[in-house]
């Protein structure tokens, strides 16, 4: 079989582009990979830490938001935008909250602690609930992760939602 | 060109574009280690590669439409495998990729030969 010299020169581009583009591509891929495997893995649980009469028509509530990522390979932050507590039936409604613009660098294992002072109606609301024994509340809430990746950033948003139940005083 | 020279060689060079394409996709361009561009590069190199490789003009149009069919599978491949399961029930999420990434790879290709011809002196 003959091999023409002049064929040299452009079977050698193509061969040096075959494998550069395989390997970018390969590399892009496996970024990816990971970016979507700690996003299915992300998951969040939310811990009442403590939950004090401040003044008599206040209260206030303190919990422990636990972001958890197995294996996190694409560095990313996180901000939890507002949350809601309702009752466990969701008729009552105990206000909406917000911690403002903190972002929180994600590692395995993160604890956001975030606090709540319910007050006025809803802090009747919740003395009506606590005099009717109905104790277990619902935290629904909402967290913004940002990713870091190689050629920008990509953030998505992600329900946050949690039971927790209040300890009679 | 024979037969099986023609076969590997639309297969090197389709394989070489698509994944220079998947580069520059909306689906990987954020994870690529390259910018958008020199994806473009790469797949100009690759019909410039493949023009210095053919006799004729019409051998190199038909070509980049083996380029192009070859580069649109290497495609669809590198993004349906990683989205599998969203695509599974809608296609049509990484069809306009594939749509407007094969049209990249044609478009470029062709161009790539057409200047190789006019460096061979066609």
């Amino acid at each position: 079989m003959r091999f023409d010299r002049r064929w040299l020169a452009p079977v050698g581009l193509l061969v040096l582009v075959f494998v550069v583009s395989l390997v970018l591509l390969t590399w892009a891929e496996r970024r990816y990979t990971e970016f979507l495997e700690t996003l299915q893995g992300i998951q969040f649980s939310v811990e009442l830490a403590d939950f004090e009469q401040t003044a008599p028509q206040q209260a206030r509530l303190r919990w422990v938001v636990t972001v958890t990522i197995p294996n996190p390979k694409t560095p990313a932050s996180l901000e939890l935008l507002d949350w809601r507590v309702r009752s466990a039936d969701e008729r009552t409604h105990l206000g909406y909250y917000t911690t403002g613009e903190t972002q929180i660098a994600l590692a395995s294992v993160t604890e956001i602690p975030v606090e709540a002072v319910i007050e006025g109606p809803n802090f009747e609301k919740l003395q009506r609930l606590q005099e009717a024994s109905e104790t277990t509340l619902l935290f629904v809430g909402s967290a913004r992760v940002v990713f870091q990746l190689p050629r920008g950033r990509e953030s998505k948003i992600i329900p946050v939602v949690g039971v927790f139940t209040l300890q009679h005083e | 060109m024979k037969f099986l020279r023609w076969l590997a060689l639309a297969l090197v060079a389709g394989i070489a574009a698509g994944a220079s394409a998947a580069l520059q996709s909306g689906e990987l361009l954020k994870f690529s280690p390259v910018p958008a561009l020199l994806a473009y590069v790469l797949i100009f190199l690759v019909g410039l590669s493949a023009g210095f490789l053919v006799k004729k003009f019409q051998e190199g149009l038909r070509l980049a439409l083996s380029v192009t069919l070859v580069g649109a599978i290497t495609l669809w491949a590198a993004l349906y495998l990683p989205n599998r399961e969203v695509v599974a029930a809608a296609p049509e999420l990484i069809l306009s990729s594939v749509w407007w990434g094969a049209l990249t790879i044609f478009v470029l290709t062709l161009i790539g030969i057409i200047v190789a011809r006019i460096f061979s002196g066609e």
